[in-house]
C-alpha cells in the first residue's frame, strides 16, 4: 500500500518520505527501524487513508525537522481507527494483558480514594486462583478504565465466546511470548482482564495504532478483517500467533469474572 | 524540506549517561508530560514504569542525578502549584518520587496540604494525587492531619481512613462515621478496610471487627451498608478459624493411626500457633 500513497502524494512529498524511511532504516534505533519495515510492510490501510497519514507526517516534519520520530507518532495520532471494521457481534469476548502497576493506576484514578499502591495491592490479592470479589470490589473494577487512548485487544478465534486466555498457559513468559511484548520481561505481573464485545467498535490495527509501538507486525493479507501479532522468540512451547483488533478506551463495566494474575 | 534526521539510539535510558543535570531534569519533565519515547509495556502505560524499570541500568551517578532531579521537579511543583494545570504530569512526577522513595517530599508535600488555601484550590486529581503519596510513602502524620483532610472534603475522608488504619484504628473509626453517603466512598472503603483486615492477627481482627460494630450505627447509610457486609464476611472467617475442621481432624487421626503416635503440626501462621494453644 505505500507506494501508492506516496505515488498519491506528488515528488517532492514521497521523495521526503522516502528519505526519511531510508535513515530510519539505516539508523541506530531497532525501534525506527522496524517501524520503518511496518510502514513498508502495511497492508490493512486504504491507500487513501496511508496517503493522509503520510501527509500529515510531511506537514509535521516540515514544523519540527529536528523531531522526525515525534512528527511520525503525531501523524499517526491523527489517523486512528481507519483499519477494517470488524462488525458486531462476534468476537464477543476480549481480552488484554496489563501490567499490575497501570492497571493499578486506572484503578485509582476512577473514583480517585484509593492509591494505586492500595490498588496494586487490592489486584494482586483480586488477581489469585479461587477469589471470590465482594460487590464493591467488582464495582471498583467495573468503572475504571481498562486502558487508556487505543486499547489492543485479543480474542480466541477458533471459538470467540470463550475467555481468549483459556487456551494459553497462565503466566508472564507464556503471554509475553503469544503476545509478542517484547519489553514485557518475565518477571513482570501481569493481569489478564476478559471482558464482553458489548458494543465497542473494533479495529483491525495498523501502524497509526502502533505509532511509536515497535512490536506490532503488520498482516501480509490486506483482506484479513483482524490483526495477529508476532510471537517472541525464543518460543520453545510453539506457542501461536494471537489475533489482535484495537478499540477505543472504556471502562470494565462489561468484566468477566475472575481476573487473573500471572507471574 | 530539510536532511532526514537519524534515528536515536533505542528509547531506554542509557542517552542520559553523560547529561548535564539540567539536561536530565528538562529530559525528565519532558518524560513525565509524555513527550519522550520510553520502552512501554503495552502502548498506554505510564512513563512511570520504564523509567523504574530502566533506570537500575544506569551508573549511580546518572541514577542519583535522576533521583535529584525528581525532587528538583516536585519541589517546583510544590513552590508555586497553581501554575501547573497538567495532572496526569503532577500524578505522574508523584509516582516516580514514590518510587524512587524519596522521603524528603514528605515534608514539602505535608506543608502544601496543610496550607488549605493553595490545596484546596488545586484540581481534585491534584490534590488525590498528593495525599496518595503521603500515604504510600507512609508518612508518620499526625491524626490530626488526616482528620483536617476529612474535615475539608469528607469524600477525601475514605483516604484519611487508609492512613489512620495503620497506626490507630480508633482514629480511624472516628473518621469513619465523617463519610458521605456515596456508593464510590463506600466501595473504596470496604476494600480498603478488607485490604488492612487481611494483614491483621486474628486478635487485632476481633478488635478490629468489635470497632466496626460500635461505629457502624453512626455512619450514613451506605457507609454502615458496606460496613455490615464487611462484618458479615469477617463474623464469618472468624467462626470458621474456630471451629475444628472435619478434614484436619480426619487427617490428624489418620496420621495418628499410621504413625503410632499423635500429629503434632509444626505451625507457620499466628492463627495455627493460636488455634493450638487454645487446644
Amino acid at each position: 500500500m505505500l507506494l501508492p500513497a506516496l505515488s498519491s502524494l506528488g515528488h517532492a512529498k514521497s521523495a521526503l518520505i522516502q528519505s526519511q524511511l531510508a535513515a530510519w532504516n539505516a539508523g541506530a534505533s531497532d525501534c525506527y527501524r522496524q517501524i520503518a519495515e511496518n510502514i513498508a510492510n502495511e497492508t490493512a490501510l486504504s491507500v487513501a487513508a496511508f496517503a493522509t497519514l503520510l501527509d500529515n507526517f510531511v506537514n509535521e516534519l516540515a514544523l519540527r525537522p529536528a523531531e522526525p520520530e515525534k512528527c511520525w507518532e503525531d501523524a499517526c495520532h491523527a489517523n486512528q481507527w481507519q483499519g477494517h471494521s470488524l462488525s458486531p457481534p462476534s468476537p464477543e469476548r476480549l481480552g488484554r494483558a496489563i501490567p499490575i502497576n497501570t492497571y493499578a493506576e486506572f484503578v485509582s484514578k476512577a473514583d480517585g480514594l484509593m492509591s494505586p499502591d492500595e490498588c496494586g495491592d487490592f489486584l494482586r490479592w483480586a488477581g489469585m486462583a479461587g477469589t471470590v470479589l465482594a460487590p464493591s470490589e467488582r464495582r471498583l473494577l467495573q468503572k475504571s478504565l481498562i486502558g487508556r487512548f487505543v486499547i489492543w485487544a485479543t480474542f480466541y478465534a477458533s471459538s470467540t465466546t470463550d475467555c481468549p486466555f483459556i487456551h494459553m498457559p497462565r503466566t508472564t513468559e507464556a503471554v509475553r511470548t503469544a503476545l509478542g511484548l517484547g519489553q514485557c520481561s518475565e518477571t513482570e505481573t501481569l493481569i489478564l482482564l476478559s471482558y464482553h464485545r458489548g458494543t465497542l467498535a473494533l479495529y483491525r490495527p495498523t501502524v497509526a495504532e502502533a505509532a511509536g509501538y515497535h512490536w506490532y507486525r503488520p498482516r501480509a493479507d490486506p483482506a484479513a478483517t483482524y490483526g495477529m501479532s508476532f510471537p517472541l522468540t525464543p518460543n520453545p512451547s510453539g506457542l501461536p500467533s494471537q489475533p489482535e483488533v484495537v478499540h477505543p478506551e472504556t471502562t470494565g463495566a462489561t468484566l468477566v469474572f475472575p481476573v487473573y494474575l500471572v507471574t | 524540506m530539510s536532511d532526514p534526521v537519524p534515528s536515536p539510539a533505542d528509547p531506554g535510558l542509557q542517552h542520559l549517561e553523560g547529561k548535564p543535570f539540567e539536561a536530565i531534569v528538562a529530559w525528565l519533565k519532558s518524560a513525565l508530560r509524555g513527550h519522550e519515547s520510553l520502552p512501554k509495556v503495552v502502548p498506554d502505560e505510564s512513563p512511570v514504569d520504564p523509567i523504574l524499570r530502566r533506570e537500575r541500568s544506569l551508573s549511580r551517578i546518572t541514577r542519583d542525578d535522576l533521583r535529584e532531579a525528581c525532587l528538583t521537579l516536585v519541589r517546583r511543583f510544590v513552590r508555586s502549584p497553581a501554575e501547573e494545570n497538567d495532572n496526569d504530569y503532577v500524578g505522574w512526577l508523584l509516582r516516580l518520587a514514590k518510587g524512587f522513595n524519596l522521603d524528603q517530599i514528605v515534608a514539602d508535600l505535608h506543608g502544601l496540604a496543610t496550607r488549605a488555601e493553595a490545596f484546596y484550590a488545586l484540581p481534585a486529581r491534584q490534590q488525590q494525587a498528593i495525599l496518595f503519596t503521603l500515604l504510600d510513602l507512609k508518612a508518620p502524620l499526625p491524626g490530626a492531619f488526616w482528620q483536617g483532610v476529612t474535615t475539608a472534603n469528607p469524600r477525601l475522608g475514605v483516604i484519611a481512613v487508609s492512613a489512620l488504619l495503620r497506626d490507630d484504628c480508633d482514629a480511624a473509626m472516628e473518621v469513619v462515621t465523617m463519610l458521605p453517603g456515596d456508593e464510590a466512598v463506600a466501595d473504596a472503603l470496604y476494600v480498603g478496610l478488607n485490604q488492612h483486615a487481611r494483614k491483621l492477627s486474628p486478635p487485632d481482627l476481633q478488635s478490629m471487627v468489635a470497632l466496626v460494630k460500635q461505629v457502624a450505627p453512626d455512619c450514613a447509610p451506605e457507609i454502615r451498608a458496606v460496613l455490615e457486609e464487611w462484618l458479615t464476611v469477617h463474623m464469618r472467617q472468624e467462626a470458621t478459624h474456630v471451629a475444628s475442621s472435619p478434614n484436619y481432624d480426619a487427617l490428624k487421626a489418620a496420621l495418628a493411626h499410621y504413625s503410632g503416635k499423635p500429629f503434632v503440626p509444626k505451625p507457620q501462621s499466628a492463627r495455627l500457633i493460636d488455634s493450638l494453644a487454645a487446644a
